[in-house]
């Protein structure tokens, strides 16, 4: 028997490779869309159970504006949440303004972030807002992510995640972060 | 909402000093999936994630606080920049006239000087006011008081009308005319509310409120008690508007906190957190946040000197409790209607808009107002509104805490706000000042607007603590450059822009009918002061003093005047209340520049009577102009 060319076996791998991919990538799509479809705007009464009225930042509690909660959950348990700090209502203790709760993993302006409990503060930058993404419970840096002035004269927010559904980023007044769910 | 331009993150860093972000994948608003099959087949998926998990930063820029975001602000001699940063040469364009003008045996009492409690804090306003109808600003300071004045254990301290001499001196005729108060005074409004020609004076006070009724003999008397309007806990700004067009002008009381003189707010009692009561670890006094905010009432005119509380069915109750301030009436969307702006402090602001059925709409949100541009619920103190672009729409300034900028919000039309602090060149200056009043005032004539905001702080502490603010601050005036820009207006040692004071209400207004707008200053725990505009231009100007007809307010509030010389059409409108609980000059001022004459006059009376008036025989004038006068 003849062994199959190079370029005969390498056409069949490709093939098959291909194909494979065509399907991993319809697979992924149609579960992203699953997601899309899946999660919604967590409601008062959920957003009020996830979070907490004294967010553990480091080694204190501090004190969260319920008012402005919002968040977004797959209706199985799992919420990405969020919520401003009373921090005096100043930017003097604005080294955190906002508490962030993820139940799933997720791209945050570019960066993954894990599950856990984090907290982000703001800084103005140029154009841009900056926020400076810690966790919670140790302070530690995540990272710097970048939110962007959103075109046109839209309700200005204290905090909204908006569902991925509708436009999968979080608003901070009016400036925005995209984000993307992850996966286990 | 449009689409959000792409992202940014910053992926590593030096351990010390942040890099600028990089930019990475483009098009972040792809569908997640693709990314992730995109991912396998590169194998780039998440390929930030070790370096942003394992990055450090630090957290604040060089020279700041450990948890502010801004870097201190000192002066060469290491004074903070609120109380320093002066020059010894540049224009002057304000003096301190206090002392020459004899108003300085006065002085503002607000409870003790440690300021244990926050009814300790927040004192008071001053208003502007022609009792006597000599065409002449007279000035009504309103005064504190102290826990043992409420007790009787000592005299009350008492408010100061003083009289306009006319040679600039002033002459105190409190108790002849009766309008003392003797109760722990905030805001002042004044407006006629009986259309009978004759300003009438409502004081908000810890406790019932006053409604004086000016007698037009030099006398008032207080009829707040037959009008319905006294409330009983604390009132703070007030502002009057005939809200449903019926010539008769309304009333409008903000809340600020419901204050329990026998149960005190003290850290750690009487369900008040210790967080509530502390400033950069500091213990200090408790509130706002952690105390139960005061709600806001509007009080119809009825036309027979009483009043009726339609605060619910209008609208405007302040449900949520909000910690209410400076508020004012005012046509915001140009639908001919006066709207209503509340400043609230440690909470979001009200827009509400007037629907013209008796009820407004709460826009506070969908406006852009509620919160600065980075959504933050700011410490708003002071409402200044002015047409700062001359394009014929009324922008808003609010005055905040320390650390804080103070959010510029330039109107868009269609009741849509942007806060463009940044842009403008005024937001990084006003962080170290705890700002209070504020206006916008042409202080030189050119036709542009500029902006002047007073300060001060609430915790005496802060002098204390190398913490870049102080306790007593000086003015800021920022000057409008053609309405593109402001630019700050040098602190000139010896001038009146230079005094170091814990400044809390202002008014703006000619008081020596020469052109040139002054302040007037209630200053806490000492006595006012007048900062006489000694700006040496030579530009022109004209004042209008507007009288309704028979379907307006007598004395106009809530007219709008467009006024078109030197090539531009200026706005200025007949408010009563804002700045901080304080209320300016009613009569409208307009710089015209070099021009010596004007085109034309247009008035849009409350009646929603549009009238124009033939240009003045001459400029640098002050006239009056009555409904149904012009064509």
């Amino acid at each position: 028997m003849t062994k199959p060319s190079f370029r005969r076996r390498m056409n069949s791998f490709g093939i098959a490779s291909l194909a494979a991919a065509i399907l991993m990538l319809a697979a992924s799509v149609s579960t992203a869309i699953a997601q899309k479809s899946v999660w919604r705007q967590a409601t008062d009464a959920e957003l009020a159970a996830l979070l907490p009225a004294r967010a553990p930042v480091e080694k204190e509690h501090i004190e969260t504006e319920m008012r402005t909660a919002s968040g977004i959950t797959d209706g199985k348990g799992r919420f990405i949440a969020g919520v401003v700090l009373i921090t005096a209502g100043y930017s003097a203790d604005g080294k955190y303004s906002h508490y962030l709760i993820l139940q799933t993993p997720a791209r945050v302006g570019g960066i993954h972030v894990a599950p856990g409990q984090y907290v982000f503060g703001l800084q103005k930058d140029g154009e841009a807002l900056t926020m400076h993404l810690y966790e919670a419970l140790t302070g530690k840096p995540v990272g710097n992510l970048e939110a962007h002035r959103i075109a046109g004269n839209s309700r200005v927010e204290s905090l909204r995640i908006w569902p991925p559904s509708d436009k999968a980023i979080i608003q901070i007044g009016r400036f925005a972060v995209p984000y993307e769910l992850g996966e286990e | 909402m449009s689409e959000v331009p792409s992202s940014r993150v910053a992926p590593s860093f030096d351990g010390s000093r942040p890099r600028r972000p990089a930019r990475i994948l483009s098009g972040m608003y792809l569908a997640f999936g693709v990314r992730a099959v995109l991912g396998i087949f590169t194998g780039l998926f998440f390929s930030v994630l070790l370096s942003a998990q394992s990055s450090t930063q630090s957290p604040t820029a060089a020279g700041a606080t450990p948890n502010s975001p801004h870097p201190i602000q000192l002066d060469s001699q290491k004074r903070p920049i609120t109380a320093g940063g002066f020059v010894s040469s540049g224009p002057i364009l304000f003096q301190d006239i206090s002392e020459k003008a004899g108003v300085t045996h006065w002085t503002h009492t607000m409870g003790d000087k440690n300021k244990q409690f926050i009814l300790e804090t927040d004192g008071s306003g001053v208003g502007l006011i022609d009792y006597d109808n000599d065409g002449w600003m007279d000035i009504y300071f309103v005064n504190g008081s102290t826990f043992k004045a409420l007790d009787g254990k000592e005299p009350s301290p008492h408010a100061a009308l003083f009289h306009n001499n006319h040679d600039g001196t002033f002459t105190d005729v409190t108790a002849k005319a009766g309008v003392a108060n003797d109760r722990w005074g905030f805001g002042v409004a004044i407006a006629d509310y009986d259309n009978d020609g004759w300003p009438d004076i409502f004081v908000a006070n810890y406790g019932k409120n006053r409604l004086y009724h000016n007698n037009h003999d030099g006398t008032f008397t207080d009829v707040a008690e037959k009008a319905g309007v006294t409330l009983g806990n604390w009132s703070s700004g007030a502002t009057w508007g005939d809200y449903d067009g019926d010539g008769r002008l309304d009333l409008f009381v903000a809340g600020y906190v419901h204050f329990d003189r026998d149960n005190p707010p003290v850290s750690g009692a009487n369900g008040v957190s210790f967080a509530f009561c502390s400033f950069r670890g500091e213990a200090v006094n408790c509130g706002p946040h952690g105390l139960k905010g005061e709600p806001d009432h509007l009080f119809h005119n009825n036309g027979d000197g009483t009043f009726t509380d339609v605060s619910v069915k209008a609208g405007v109750a302040d449900l949520p409790g909000y910690f209410g301030l400076s508020t004012v009436f005012v046509d915001i969307n140009n639908d001919g209607k006066p709207d209503l702006l509340v400043a609230n402090d440690s909470t979001p602001n009200y827009l509400y808009l007037n629907k013209g059925d008796g009820t407004f709409e709460d826009v506070s949100y969908a406006s852009g107002y509620a919160l600065n541009e980075a959504g933050r619920e700011t410490a708003s103190m002071g409402i200044a509104v002015g047409d700062y672009e001359n394009n014929g729409q009324l922008d808003i300034y609010n005055t905040t805490f320390s650390d804080d900028y103070k959010p510029l919000y330039r109107n868009e039309g269609d009741a849509n706000f942007t806060d463009i602090s940044y842009q403008m060149g005024i937001a990084e200056v006003s962080v170290p000042f705890l700002g209070w009043g504020d206006a916008f005032l042409d202080y030189d004539n050119d036709g542009w607007k500029d902006l002047l905001t007073v300060n001060g702080h609430v915790y005496p502490q802060v002098d204390q603590h190398p913490w870049g603010t102080s306790w007593a601050q000086r003015p800021q005036l920022f000057h409008n450059l053609g309405g593109k820009k402001f630019e700050v207006v040098p602190a000139v040692e010896g001038t009146g822009l230079a005094i170091v004071i814990p400044a809390r209400g202002l008014a703006v207004g000619d008081l020596f009918n020469d052109g040139k707008l002054d302040a007037v200053i209630n200053v806490e725990d000492q006595h006012p002061v007048i900062l006489r505009n000694v700006s040496p231009d030579h530009n022109h100007w004209l004042e209008l003093k507007l009288v309704g007809g028979p379907k307006s307010p007598r004395d106009a509030v809530g007219a709008t005047v467009y006024v078109t010389a030197n090539k531009m059409r200026q706005r200025a409108d007949v408010l009563s209340g804002g700045s901080y609980i304080s209320t300016n000059d009613p009569r409208l001022h307009f710089g015209l520049g070099e021009a010596t004459t004007v085109d034309g006059i247009e008035v849009h009376w409350p009646s929603g009577k549009v009238e124009k008036f033939p240009a003045p025989a001459g400029v640098d004038r002050i006239i009056t102009l009555t409904e149904g006068s012009g064509q």
